[in-house]
């Protein structure tokens, strides 16, 4: 089964993105931090990260720079979810090795539909 | 004079008595808040994957919709921070059906009158709720909240403005930027990014106001929505304006076009008689324009006497690719013949090394 790491702060963000993955048929795991996250990435390896990019402490954009300097975690697929739509930002989460990026406000139907065509992407 | 110590035993009393009754007071409050909080996390806890349910669009047979449409006021009250919390969040079906909710239950109509509310709380959370729902009728209304006595509920009104993304908003939010301004100047530039197109001719207007705090503003917001229709009057701002701030941020939006025609201005801002910090946003600029003759401003620049500028330029040349890096190469193999060409081969020699080293 596919797993799929939600990460976000906001927890009625978390829990809503997490609700949506699992009745999509996705194995979900849950984080509300940089630190939460990367115990959660120990424990099982997801086969791709949502991550909100605005978060206390360890941002988005740092958490995936760290996924992708673990050899462990390089090939993590990395979704960001921001309400940052500035040019600067998305080419600064792209640079740190995002796949894709999606702006809040955001629909839950389309994050899904992303989150799907990013892992046949990887698949072929 | 002695006091009897009858009276100082009073006193002493009475403080006590009074200290005593604040203590309760506070210790009351507090357990009296602590309960509500509890009631309403325990009625929150079984509703809210009702309203995650709404809200992900997984509800087929509209069930958990019903079921919230029924709830009892007090039930209702407790979900509402999250419904209004998602509604800023989400698009679609999913903002369509909270709003909905909130509709049903009064939420909307309450949050219209709390905008005059006398507690800054509830002025802020129903300034926040009609941002999220994007009801662009109650711009004035919102816009009146600017000028609010409390800080954070004209953040709050500044922000809630930018997700109406109404073309009326963008004047208030632009003569908010004047002197003395009670909001601070990024927070009304991503209110204004966020209205985005439609707060492009406000600004235009902007860039002839009689405070540079606004035309500073306006510049810069034109160049990062791409206006290019404002290109010629910003060309003009980036030769002529009295204020620095409003020519750097002129010679910043002209560089974000990257149009060749406005090369002359930016060339002239990088002139060795304007400020450092106007030269050095000129230089960035240029190498935003990128053809060969803003190349060849650059790799002139390369020797100035402003080390930062020289090395701006030769670190923005560094980064055009094979232009600017022949460019570079041309610095360095010319005759060391004067003390300017010979600080123009030291910043060329250090953007190749970055370069060599894969720092640009």
């Amino acid at each position: 089964m596919t797993a799929v790491l939600v990460v976000d702060d906001d927890a009625d963000i978390r829990d809503l993105v997490a609700f949506k993955l699992a009745q999509a048929g996705y194995e979900v795991d849950r984080a509300a931090d940089g630190a939460g996250a990367l115990a959660a990435v120990a424990r099982r390896r997801p086969d791709l990260a949502i991550l909100d990019v605005t978060m206390p402490g360890m941002s988005g954009i740092d958490l995936c720079r760290s996924l992708r300097a673990d050899p462990e975690t390089a090939s993590v697929l990395v979704l960001l979810l921001t309400a940052r739509a500035q040019e600067r930002d998305v080419e600064a989460g792209f640079a740190a090795g995002a796949d894709d990026y999606v702006v809040k406000p955001f629909s839950p139907r389309e994050l899904v539909s992303r989150v799907e065509a990013l892992l046949a992407r990887a698949r072929r | 004079m002695k006091v009897p110590l009858a009276v100082i035993w009073a006193a002493i009393g009475v403080d006590g008595f009074l200290l005593i009754s604040f203590t309760t007071l506070v210790v009351a409050s507090r357990a009296l808040r602590l309960k509500r909080e509890r009631t309403a996390a325990r009625r929150l806890a079984p509703l809210r994957p009702l309203l995650l349910e709404v809200a992900s669009e997984d509800d087929p047979q509209a069930g958990s919709l019903r079921r919230l449409q029924s709830l009892g006021p007090d039930d209702w009250e407790a979900l509402v921070p999250a419904a209004a919390g998602l509604l800023g969040k989400l698009r679609g079906s999913s903002k369509q059906q909270i709003a909905s909710l909130l509709d049903a239950h009064g939420s909307t109509a309450r949050a219209y009158g709390d905008l005059f509310a006398r507690r800054a709380t509830r002025r802020a959370r129903a300034a926040e709720m009609i941002g999220s729902l994007g009801h662009e009728e109650l711009a004035p209304r919102l816009l009146r909240l600017l000028e609010d006595k409390r800080h954070d509920v004209r953040l709050v009104a500044a922000r809630a403005l930018g997700q109406l993304r109404s073309a009326d908003a963008s004047a208030g939010l632009i003569a908010a930027a004047g002197e003395r301004s009670p909001i601070p100047r990024g927070v009304l530039g991503h209110a204004l990014l966020r209205i985005g197109h439609r707060a492009v001719p406000e600004l235009t207007r902007a860039l002839s106001s009689p405070d540079w705090r606004r035309r500073s503003l306006a510049a810069d917001l034109l160049g990062r929505l791409g206006a290019l229709s404002a290109a010629e009057q910003l060309a003009g701002l980036a030769s002529d304006d009295p204020a620095l701030s409003v020519r750097v941020g002129a010679v910043e939006a002209l560089g974000r076009f990257g149009l060749p025609e406005w090369l002359g201005p930016l060339a002239g801002a990088a002139g060795r008689k304007n400020p450092s910090r106007l030269r050095e946003a000129a230089v960035e600029a240029l190498s935003g324009v990128a053809t060969p003759e803003a190349v060849s401003v650059l790799g002139s620049l390369t020797g100035d006497g402003d080390i930062r500028v020289g090395a701006k330029a030769a670190v923005s040349l560094a980064s055009l690719g094979p232009l600017g890096r022949a460019a570079l190469e041309r610095v360095l193999s010319a005759d060391l013949d004067d003390e300017e060409k010979a600080r123009a081969a030291a910043q060329a020699s250090g953007a190749l090394a970055l370069v060599a080293a894969g720092g640009r």
